[in-house]
């Protein structure tokens, strides 16, 4: 193929330089075409910047051969009906197009489901409900009580550890050094949460439960840590480790990325006035990415609450339990696990409740994650490599995570 | 960036050491110590996890394991077999279903997606991202057991379940994948008379190619080890099961559950198959990390 061959009309005034370069040389041949176009991924804006020659002519190497626009000459085989490339856009149009709508039918058909199915539970009486409830409220509070006292002691504890992982990785660790612990940390993620839950079980429980005599003796007075401690180690506490062990791999995946992030002025001019480095991150890194690491954190709280079969073997829960105590054996349990527990023994108006229960959890992380997003709103617009001006949210980088639940 | 960042500490820090006030001085230590600490904390757990995983779990790890499935086995003895099957099964039909819906979402958003629609698409993608997997559970019981008639579990259930969970994660990924071919190859495709479908079948997808493959892996490794849906709708066998469209059928992380939940009384096979199900679900799970990971490497456009 030369380049003789590829006459085509005048290009736009505005930008003549491929098609002025097209008498000096050949587009090399058999390239992909795809992978020319590449080469300078960090230049400036896209409508500032330039195709080379070999770069077009591999591009529409690629394209393949009949362009319905382009004049080809010599004209070769027969031109493609006008019809026919129009057909095809519209159709891939639609497919697409089609694939998002399926995503907007499913989610609203989850809801709609879930309400259909869990509102006979709601006028359920005694011995129709599981667990001998009485009636559908008694029985939802403190299951969902249980979820969201867990849940929020899980990001107590987890939140200031992500965040600290998080600054030692981008702030203090040497740069050959980051991805390693960066991966390590992501490791946690891609455990699946039965693992937890047996690990959790047959070894933290028990690890844990010599240290609560302790904990109960030194901070009894206070209500949190007053009763019996329990022997087994099954308690709301250990639940909450485990949650929190789970989702700091979330939380740090977030604040790593915002922390990265932070603009190189703002750490020179910290580092200019003689900060240390404790300093400078607490100067310029850390105000930097306080929304990102809230917006996180909504999201390791949101994952936490839907967390389901480590807390359902790790914790020992009582029914229609409500406490604040974290080291007894008498416990709340959570929703996602006593819907877990109750499912597979269920029958009749057992299933619409535990379908009920369900729509609420669904309702608590949506909300959760709703302000997730609401913090992590797009703060700067900022170019993409070679893609023009992308809006993103780095927040939200780590909602892909994890594995299993 | 970050680089340029630390260069200036690093030279400075000797100078200054000198005029630093004690309490500074002391800051300074305390909080690297600190942090330092947190990482070991978080690290410590992995460390005991795997540790416990490989010790336990490599007792059972031989071919009865591979070969046999759980039917008639009460005590020692007995395999998970039907559970590798069942999770390889559910596995590839939620990848039927997730994959191609996932992308083309994607593709929708990048390419297509104008106006008020393409941002209610990806709102409700990150209400998805969130969506508990128990919730996802009950939602293919309602489904099929609408379908089917009430407390129905197949296959196929938990396949649905599980494409609820894997299509956010693959549209995500496959999104940002997508975002990062250089616009002024798609503004060059087009500007030679190529309509947008070509555009994006011969230069956008190819380019993106292996993020895309990046992408399906990190979907596949999100629901492999998903336990509580396929708890719900698949439920649990002891026998092996290749129908996905009937009846009950085993997986890897139910396996787990269940070997612990219903211990016979020789519990202590019980607790070994848990465990050796244990390390082989982790080894899949790291396996197609591990694939995402080369198929970047690998099936990534030569730049330079």
């Amino acid at each position: 193929m030369t380049a003789e061959d590829r006459r085509r009309p005048p290009a736009p005034p505005a930008d003549p330089r491929p098609i002025s370069a097209l008498g000096r040389g050949d587009g090399p041949e058999g390239e992909h075409g795809a992978e020319a176009g590449q080469s300078r991924p960090d230049q400036g804006l896209s409508s500032e910047r330039t195709l080379g020659l070999e770069q077009v002519l591999s591009l529409e190497q690629a394209l393949g051969p009949e362009l319905p626009s382009l004049g080809r000459w010599p004209q070769t085989g027969p031109s493609p009906a006008p019809g026919a490339g129009r057909w095809a856009e519209t159709t891939a149009r639609r497919l697409v197009t089609g694939a998002g709508g399926l995503i907007v039918a499913v989610l609203a058909s989850v809801a709609l489901f879930l309400l259909a199915q869990g509102w006979p539970a709601l006028g359920a009486g005694a011995g129709q409900l599981p667990a001998g409830a009485t009636d559908f409220w008694s029985l939802a509070w403190p299951l969902a009580f249980g979820s969201i006292w867990a849940s929020a002691l899980a990001l107590l504890l987890a939140a200031p550890l992500a965040t600290a992982i998080a600054l030692f990785t981008v702030h203090y660790l040497p740069r050959r050094w980051r991805p390693l612990l960066s991966t390590a940390i992501d490791l946690l993620a891609a455990v699946p949460s039965v693992i937890y839950g047996l690990w959790g079980l047959m070894v933290f429980a028990p690890l844990v439960a010599h240290l609560y005599p302790w904990l109960n003796a030194q901070l009894g007075w206070l209500p949190f840590f007053a009763g019996r401690p329990s022997a087994t180690g099954r308690t709301i506490l250990t639940a909450a480790l485990v949650l929190a062990v789970m989702i700091v791999p979330i939380i740090a995946a977030v604040a790593r990325e915002v922390m990265a992030q932070t603009p190189v002025g703002s750490i020179e001019a910290a580092v200019a006035l003689g900060a240390t480095r404790w300093e400078t991150a607490r100067l310029a890194v850390l105000p930097w990415s306080r929304s990102g690491i809230v917006a996180g954190s909504m999201l390791g709280l949101g994952r936490a609450l839907g967390e389901t079969m480590a807390v359902a073997m790790v914790l020992s829960p009582t029914p229609f339990w409500v406490s604040l105590r974290l080291l007894e054996s008498t416990n709340p349990n959570t929703v996602s696990a006593f819907i877990a527990q109750t499912f597979p023994e269920a029958h009749g108006l057992q299933v619409n409740s535990l379908i009920a229960l369900g729509l609420i959890l669904f309702a608590l992380t949506f909300v959760v994650n709703a302000l997730a997003r609401r913090v992590a709103r797009p703060r700067t617009v900022r170019e993409r490599p070679g893609g023009g001006l992308g809006r993103r949210r780095p927040a939200l980088a780590g909602a892909s995570l994890g594995s299993g639940r | 960036m970050t680089a340029l960042a630390a260069a200036p500490l690093a030279i400075r820090a000797p100078l200054a050491r000198e005029r630093l006030s004690r309490r500074r001085r002391w800051t300074e230590k305390v909080a690297a110590a600190s942090l330092g600490v947190a990482c070991l904390a978080a690290l410590l757990p992995l460390g005991s996890l795997i540790w416990t995983v490989l010790s336990r779990g490599l007792a059972r790890l031989d071919t009865t394991f591979f070969t046999q499935s759980l039917r008639g086995v009460v005590g020692a003895g007995g395999g998970a077999l039907h559970a590798i099957v069942g999770t390889a099964l559910i596995t590839v039909l939620t990848a039927l279903i997730a994959v191609p819906v996932g992308l083309l979402t994607a593709v929708y958003l990048v390419e297509y997606g104008r106006g008020w629609f393409p941002r209610a698409v990806t709102f409700l993608v990150d209400v998805m991202t969130g969506l508990p997997s128990i919730v996802a559970g009950l939602f293919a019981y309602a489904v099929f057991s609408l379908i089917l008639g009430p407390g129905a579990r197949s296959g196929l259930a938990g396949a649905v379940a599980l494409s609820l969970l894997m299509t956010p994660v693959v549209v995500k990924a496959g999104e940002e994948m997508l975002r990062l071919v250089p616009t002024d190859l798609r503004e060059a495709a087009l500007g030679l008379g190529a309509p947008t479908y070509r555009v994006v079948l011969k230069v956008v997808l190819p380019t993106a190619r292996s993020g895309l493959i990046s992408a399906v892996m990190l979907g596949l490794a999100r629901i492999v080890g998903e336990t509580a849906p396929l708890l719900l709708v698949a439920g649990f066998t002891d026998s092996m099961n290749y129908d996905p469209l009937h009846n009950r059928m085993a997986t890897l992380p139910v396996y787990i559950y269940s070997q612990w939940q219903n211990k016979g009384t020789d519990a202590a096979a019980y607790d070994a198959r848990a465990w050796t199900a244990a390390l082989v679900l982790i080894v899949f799970v790291l396996a197609i990390h591990l694939l995402a990971r080369l198929a970047g490497r690998l099936l990534a456009p030569k730049t330079r």
